[in-house]
């Protein structure tokens, strides 16, 4: 059963668009990780920031529930796909969590065209 | 008719003689009146801590006792709507005074050395959405010193700011935040960007220009 938070949201230096599929992805990201949080944490406030800074698209989404211990987690499908979205971007995630300790989600996009084309060149791969 | 069309103004200022001035300056003045007074931040506080209470428009001066206006000015505008707006009125030198009016959310700041049909434009002009920034005439520097907008920071980031200002180690920091050395870190990272700082200690600068940590006590 879905719970209830309040949801708070704030974003940095986002005026410049990132091209391609990031930005699609990175929101399919974003929801998951709130769907999840309201599904299984029973957080009441989850917090989502997402800055813009030295070519790196950081999502951090931090809630106050009753976390988890990583250490024995199956993954479900939910964390697979966050998991399997971030590293066709290119980018990486990190789970900080307990049990009681709620759970703060880091995600790194690079967004830098110059410095990431060469390493990853589908990354643009349907950029209009 | 011309009752509802005022513009409803409150002065807060621990000197009688200059709340008097001040409001029968507003209330000569066609298309204002004053709604209220205050003479220390806490009464400013207590008048507003519910919302703007009617109110349009708030002068208030930045050295009263109990809570300075900056500080009073900050916590009014965190709970009251956008058409409320507040102009910091001094008569303090202080280059920084402007750019800590506007960190604060203030919509203006004037200098009680500006001509008395100056501050009433500026009640009209704030009013109307602008912000209105009239320094001391004696002091240009207040104008130069006058930054854009600075970026807010999230409860968290002034927490590390002010840590970071005070020298202590990233691993001090998170355990006194009670975050993980990794979150640190980023959260050190997206403030020095936000303020454009350079390293720590330019960020320790940035921090005491602005009043940044002034009001911290750790």
């Amino acid at each position: 059963m879905q719970g209830t938070a309040i949801v708070r949201f704030h974003t940095y230096n986002l005026d410049k668009k990132v091209r391609g599929n990031i930005g699609k992805e990175a929101r399919l990201i974003v929801q998951e990780l709130i769907t999840n949080a309201l599904k299984h944490s029973k957080a009441n406030e989850i917090s989502v920031q997402i800055n813009q800074i030295d070519g790196v698209l950081g999502i951090i989404i931090e809630d106050n529930g009753i976390g988890f211990d990583s250490d024995n987690i199956i993954k479900g499908v939910g964390l697979m796909s966050i998991e399997e979205r971030c590293s066709k971007l290119g980018g990486s995630v990190i789970f900080e969590t307990g049990q009681g300790k709620g759970t703060t989600v880091f995600i790194d996009i690079p967004v830098d065209d110059k410095n990431n084309l060469k390493e990853n060149p589908l990354l643009y791969a349907g950029a209009n | 008719m011309q009752e509802q069309t005022d513009i409803r103004v409150f002065v807060a200022d621990d000197h009688e003689v200059t709340v008097q001035t001040l409001s029968e300056i507003i209330n000569t003045t066609k298309g204002m009146k004053v709604v209220g007074t205050a003479a220390d931040g806490n009464a400013v506080w207590n008048y507003f801590a519910k919302g703007s209470n009617g109110v349009d428009v708030a002068l208030i001066d930045i050295g009263m006792p109990e809570m300075n206006g900056l500080r009073a000015t900050g916590l009014i505008k965190s709970v009251c709507n956008d058409h409320f707006k507040v102009i910091v009125i001094t008569g303090l030198d202080g280059v920084f005074f402007p750019a800590e009016a506007i960190r604060n959310h203030a919509d203006g700041f004037v200098s009680k050395n500006r001509h008395k049909d100056e501050i009433t434009d500026a009640i009209f002009r704030v009013a109307k959405g602008e912000i209105v920034i009239l320094p001391d005439p004696d002091d240009p520097n207040q104008l130069i010193e006058m930054p854009n907008r600075l970026p807010e920071l999230l409860p968290k980031e002034s927490q590390v700011l002010c840590l970071v200002v005070e020298g202590f180690s990233a691993k001090q920091i998170a355990d006194k935040v009670g975050i993980s050395d990794v979150y640190a870190e980023k959260i050190r990272n997206t403030v020095m960007h936000k303020l454009g700082a350079r390293n720590s200690a330019h960020l320790g600068t940035i921090a005491e220009k602005y009043g940044l940590c002034r009001d911290r006590s750790v």
